[in-house]
């Protein structure tokens, strides 16, 4: 079967690293890998991409401003605006990790961090990427709207939406995710909605729930 | 009484020294009709001496042309004629110590100097080249009136800057000037686009661009925040396909672009400063040319991404130690 991705499949893998324990990461990187049949992204997916990668960037500006600056509160700039409270938590975990190195050292150290980060996925877009579907002003706005009544986050019922809107063109393929609003029976949940009942579904693949 | 059409164009001009303005508030302040006002501003439209814009609200104003100042940003009568008095002095010194014409760079920088030093209230801004008086530097032009009463000490000042402006290069004299001014990020940008067009050593290449994304002044504008780390990462990038060193002068345009930017942005700042209204600004004289230069930024930026692209291929790319204690920390981070 064909697999459709949703964004934290596609980051994860690129976050892989053999030196690093992180089981999801592993799981991420190991399914697409073993490439079989053809991988699907919708163009919201590429979109939420680039503005997580976004979000790392100014993470690590963050931490690099309070680096330069202790007296600097993480968080309060323009820029980090678009941060949320869990992404500021991290840019202050990467502080008190490099607090005692040059800010010059660790800015090439975080670029270095990203370029990677950025390059497998580019990678990835390039050479195992089939399929880009779905423009984003194509999605369907009613669908969104009941998966919404079922999930909160607007952005993964953008992403479901397309690839329930995507499906009813062809065979059934995977879903993949590794998220926990995803959850197999919230999924299962949605499929017997009555206003859902005339769409086909993709077969769920939730990585966060295999062993 | 009534006004004749000469005395109305004037009261209009008048009204429109500060800012521009809409029909409806000329007509207020120059205490003349509506349809008067519309007229007589078409005439002067059509003598070139006040132009129609278009806010960014979509607003239609008047704005007197001065065509002396930088985006026609206002000056007083009293700060034009004492800038006036300034580039003139500076023109006749500069011919009589060395024997030639000053180049515009190097007008600007005597009469900042000059200003600096002399004390004077005048607009001196922070702009491409580094710090420049509001008023536009052009050698050519001439700017003689008659000399105020402390002619003496501002010549002696002239004089002074003239004979320690010695630097051999325009890029010398603009170095020189970011430092005695403590520029640090201006000097930087200098120091890249030296580099990038003359040496070949890439690790200080990439150590300057490092140092200038550290440095550039982003906190508060989110879009120089994404051009800056879009340009320093597809640096990174190019040297990791082996093709930073064919790329040097493209990377010199795309830095040249962005500058550009980031120096309108400069430009707002200092003259925010010194009391320049900031909304102002941007609705009738920068607002504009922020645009069109944030689209150039955009475009080189895009253009150079689309290289690195284009070039891709699978290379074995290994995390350095400290790269990894970064990954580790942000592992469970989704950012979704």
């Amino acid at each position: 079967m064909d697999s459709f991705f949703d964004t934290n499949i596609i980051i994860k893998y690129g976050s892989y690293s053999p030196l690093i324990e992180n089981k999801l990461d592993k799981k991420c990187y190991e399914y697409i890998i073993h490439k079989k049949e053809k991988f699907i992204v919708c163009l919201y997916v590429l979109d939420e991409i680039k503005s997580v990668l976004k979000k790392r960037a100014i993470i690590h500006r963050e931490t690099l401003s309070k680096m330069r600056n202790r007296e600097y509160n993480i968080g309060e700039s323009e820029v980090s605006k678009s941060l949320s409270k869990e992404d500021i938590a991290y840019s202050k975990k990467l502080y008190e990790s490099f607090k005692e190195a040059d800010a010059e050292q660790a800015s090439k150290i975080f670029a270095e961090e990203r370029n990677n980060l950025d390059i497998k996925i580019a990678l990835f877009l390039k050479t195992k990427m089939d399929e880009r579907v779905i423009p984003v002003e194509d999605i369907d706005k009613n669908i969104v709207s009941i998966i919404n009544e079922f999930i909160k986050k607007y952005s993964d019922c953008l992403v479901l939406a397309s690839a329930i809107q995507e499906q009813q063109k062809r065979e059934i393929f995977i879903f993949v995710t590794a998220d926990n609003h995803f959850d197999p029976n919230g999924y299962d949940f949605i499929k017997t909605e009555p206003r859902m009942k005339k769409y086909k579904f993709p077969e769920l693949k939730n990585l966060l729930f295999e062993s | 009484m009534k006004k004749s059409r000469e005395e109305i164009k004037e009261a209009i001009l008048n009204a429109l020294k500060q800012k521009p303005l809409s029909i409806q508030q000329v007509s207020e302040k120059a205490e003349s009709n509506w349809a008067t006002v519309n007229e007589v501003l078409e005439e002067l439209k059509n003598e070139k001496r006040v132009k129609e814009i278009i806010s960014t609200n979509k607003i239609k104003f008047y704005q007197k042309i001065t065509g002396d100042t930088y985006y026609n940003i206002p000056i007083s009568d009293d700060q034009r004629e004492e800038f006036k008095h300034i580039f003139s002095l500076a023109i006749e010194e500069f011919k009589r110590i060395k024997n030639r014409l000053p180049n515009k760079t190097e007008l600007a920088k005597v009469v900042v100097d000059t200003i600096i030093q002399a004390k004077r209230n005048l607009p001196v801004v922070w702009y491409i080249y580094g710090q420049i008086p509001l008023m536009i530097s052009d050698p050519s032009r001439n700017y003689s009136i008659e000399a105020p009463k402390n002619e003496a000490g501002l010549k002696k000042i002239v004089i002074e800057v003239i004979k320690n402006q010695n630097q051999k290069s325009i890029r010398e004299l603009k170095q020189m000037h970011y430092i005695k001014y403590d520029n640090s990020f201006y000097k930087l940008k200098e120091d890249l686009l030296l580099e990038l067009s003359q040496s070949k050593n890439k690790e200080k290449i990439l150590d300057l661009f490092n140092k200038f994304y550290l440095s550039c002044p982003i906190s508060e504008r989110t879009e120089i925040f994404d051009f800056t780390d879009r340009l320093y990462s597809s640096v990174l990038k190019l040297d990791y396909l082996s093709i930073l060193e064919n790329n040097r002068y493209l990377l010199i345009v795309v830095l040249e672009s962005l500058w550009k930017y980031i120096a309108i942005y400069m430009l707002l700042d200092s003259l925010t400063k010194i009391g320049y209204n900031k909304d102002d600004l941007i609705q009738f004289n920068l607002g504009s040319a922020i645009e069109t230069k944030k689209s150039c930024a955009e475009e080189s930026i895009s253009n150079l991404e689309s290289i690195y692209l284009s070039n891709l291929s699978e290379k074995d790319i290994k995390l350095s130690k400290g790269a990894l204690k970064a990954r580790e920390i942000m592992s469970d981070w989704t950012g979704e």
